[in-house]
């Protein structure tokens, strides 16, 4: 026999099937079933621990944040490790994602309220499943958010007038529990691709002994790397059916670059472009969503491969250099050639860029706080 | 009673797990050009984990470097016998089946401990033997750690990695002005479309470990490389003639808890070297930075670049290939 610990209850007993549980590993996934019986009465509490579940918490110092119970791990002695370094430490990877059936045992009668039977005890099927994404309990959050560094923005430029947003250097603060960090449930799918540009005709030329600059004939392809990078945010608490005051504060963001590095990209980098909401509702009732934030990827290489850190904003331009004497790696301000160069509307700075700049860290934010008072103190 | 075989597996560390199989748990089926074999082995339940990894292999990344356990082989029987006493191969070209799957790991004998860390006397594993689209081949086989080697400006895949490809058709629009009719000598009236054949590859690299969760991490190196071309000879294919076009990836986890992708190169091939009068210029490349010119009221491919010099840009920067199969 074991317990599993209720909050607001106790522990609550369980005892493992024979034969239980069985293993396998089959198209990339690990996928474990595990029986279990437990008092009748208490099989929702039970299950409901074992699976998991989450809530938003409305906190007076720190605004409204996620509050998670984390589904049961299966991570048993001489069980496979995940040793990849991150907040939780005890190498788990394979957790409860479904509860495939409840089954009465020992009949003890009719329960004359909800008009069913009643039984001693409750046999569960639980599956637990390797997940792609981190799962981890509010404790480590915390402990590991404690731990970091100031959040500092400063852009990695050799000059700032590169930068693509010049205001981004400024350090800021958000609690350890806002899920802006996509330290946990958040699963990240990179898909590469790319764009077609039609080089302008004339710009380029057929290379000849004769040192006639012969321009192409036809309009010339490049293409241009990129990549689609999607987050999706799993189980997503709500406090109405679709999430909807959260996808608001979303759908203000699309069409925008993030004015922070985030995730490790520059920033300017990433755009939103689109957001999918699949509403769903966790064990015990509550409303939540997953909720799909696709995003553009776009960082300009110069000719070796080497990206130059300038994002959306940047746009190819044609130069030509009588005095052009080679290409230098890594050097942006290559001539003779096609050069990437910020795009505003009076060809200033201080001009409105192509895509406006917001906090990217505020699309995985439950709370109403305003990003931009968040900034606690610009760096000189 | 089942007869039970009595064997051990030596790991890649050196020591051994004792294992019996179960001689009746032998299946084989050939279903969709698959063949399949499954086995089921005992094992004490402590080591089950162990006996499993070591026989699905391993990949990990160790100091930068990607080092392979190659999973474990099972030989079908290749000759058989038919009623009419002639013998006939069943797989002469490859007869090794792999250990690629774990169908199922089942508690047996008298239960040890309680949950949550249950544990048994044994366990009964099943594993699925199958065979792989990709060479797998050991360190000692192709003598280096490189799934991917480079010699003299030569890039050659070597273990876990496919490739497949499909030959389309390229249109390629030539300017109004440029063609005449052969008896009247006047121009073309419309734009005419110019065939060149190309080919459109993929090469898959499988079961590459990632450094982190939920993201191939080699994406890094790889993404900017999307647009450019090859700079040295790569599978055969000459400088300039493959185009890295997309890049896709799968991910999955490996049961030694090793976040792992399989990272798939789409590329397009461009070889003009037959395009001017059936001429070929052998291990020349007339590929991606080499465009289609009318010249003296002929036609020709040229190389293409920002300032009609050799110093200038060409369209599709050329890198090495290479760097795309780093860890």
């Amino acid at each position: 026999m074991a317990s599993i610990f209720v909050d607001n209850y106790g522990p609550v007993d369980y005892w493992e099937r024979p034969n239980s549980p069985t293993e396998s590993y089959q198209e990339g996934e690990i996928v474990v079933q595990r029986i279990y019986d437990t008092p009748w009465d208490t099989r929702w509490l039970f299950i409901r621990q074992v699976v998991g579940f989450a809530t938003v918490v409305d906190d007076d110092t720190d605004g409204a944040y996620i509050q998670r119970t984390i589904p049961q791990a299966y991570f048993p002695d001489n069980f496979p490790e995940f040793l990849d370094t991150g907040p939780s430490n005890d190498g788990r990877w394979v957790y409860c994602t479904s509860l495939e059936s409840v089954e009465g045992v020992k009949p003890t009668g009719w329960d004359t309220t909800y008009d069913v039977g009643t039984f001693e005890l409750a046999r569960c099927t639980f599956t637990f499943k390797s997940l792609p994404y981190r799962v981890l309990t509010d404790g480590e959050v915390t402990a590991y958010v404690n731990n970091l560094p100031t959040d500092v923005y400063i852009q990695d430029f050799a000059s700032p007038e590169l930068r693509p947003d010049p205001s981004i250097n400024a350090t800021y603060y958000d609690p350890p529990l806002y899920e802006t960090r996509i330290l946990r449930y958040v699963t990240k799918k990179i898909q590469p691709s790319s764009q077609h540009l039609v080089l302008p005709y004339g710009k380029m030329f057929f290379v000849s002994t004769d040192n006639k600059k012969i321009p192409s004939n036809n309009g010339i392809n490049k293409l241009v790397s990129s990549a689609d990078v999607i987050y999706t945010w799993h189980q997503v608490p709500s406090q109405d059916l679709n999430n909807t005051n959260q996808l608001k504060k979303i759908q203000a963001a699309i069409g925008t670059v993030n004015r922070e590095p985030f995730d490790g990209y520059p920033a300017g980098t990433l755009l939103l472009t689109a957001v999918n909401n699949t509403p769903r509702r966790l064990i015990g009732g509550y409303y939540a969503s997953d909720i799909e934030l696709r995003m553009k990827y776009f960082n300009a290489t110069d000719l070796y491969g080497k990206v130059l850190n300038v994002g959306h904003n940047w746009v190819l331009r044609f130069l030509y250099d009588a005095n052009f004497t080679g290409p230098v790696p890594g050097n942006l301000d290559f001539s003779n050639s096609y050069q990437y160069t910020l795009l505003s509307a009076n060809g200033s700075l201080s001009g409105r860029k192509l895509f406006d700049a917001t906090w990217f860290r505020a699309l995985f934010d439950v709370s109403t706080k305003d990003w931009n008072n968040l900034l606690v103190a610009p760096n000189p | 009673m089942s007869q039970l075989l009595v064997d051990h597996l030596l790991c890649e560390d050196g020591s051994t797990i004792d294992f019996e199989e179960r001689a009746s748990g032998l299946k084989e089926s050939f279903i969709a050009n698959q063949l399949v074999q499954e086995r089921v082995f005992l094992v004490d339940w402590s080591e089950r984990w162990d006996f499993v990894i070591n026989c699905l292999g391993e990949a990990k990344i160790v100091n930068d470097q990607l080092v392979r356990t190659v999973p474990v082989i099972s030989e079908i029987g290749t000759e058989q016998v038919t009623s009419d006493n002639t013998t006939f191969l069943v797989n002469p070209d490859a007869y090794d089946l792999f250990a690629t799957e774990l169908v199922k790991i089942q508690g047996k004998g008298p239960r040890q401990s309680e949950s949550p860390n249950p544990a048994y006397e044994y366990a009964e594993i099943t594993l699925r033997f199958t065979q792989p689209v990709y060479p797998i081949l050991s360190d000692a086989e192709i003598g280096t750690t490189q799934d991917v080697y480079q010699s003299g400006g030569v890039t050659t895949p070597l273990r876990y990695v496919s490739s497949r490809g499909t030959r389309i058709y390229f249109e390629y629009p030539l300017k109004v002005g440029h063609l005449v009719y052969k008896d009247t000598g006047s121009y073309a009236v419309n734009a005419v479309e110019k065939k060149q054949g190309q080919i459109l590859l993929a090469y898959t690299w499988h079961r590459v470990p990632s450094r982190t969760l939920g993201v191939c991490s080699q994406l890094d190196n790889i993404l900017p490389a999307i647009g450019c071309c090859n700079s040295d000879f790569f599978d055969g294919w000459p400088p300039e003639s493959l185009l890295l076009v997309n890049v896709s990836t799968f991910q999955y986890w490996h049961p030694d808890a090793q976040y792992t992708s399989d990272i798939t190169f789409q590329f397009k091939h461009l070889d003009q070297s037959f395009a001017y009068d059936g001429i070929e210029y052998p291990l020349v490349a007339y590929g991606h930075n080499h465009f289609f010119r009318f010249h003296n009221g002929d036609s020709g491919v040229y190389r293409f670049t920002s300032n009609g010099d050799d110093t200038g840009y060409p369209t599709y920067s050329p890198i090495n290939f290479m760097n795309l199969f780093q860890v």
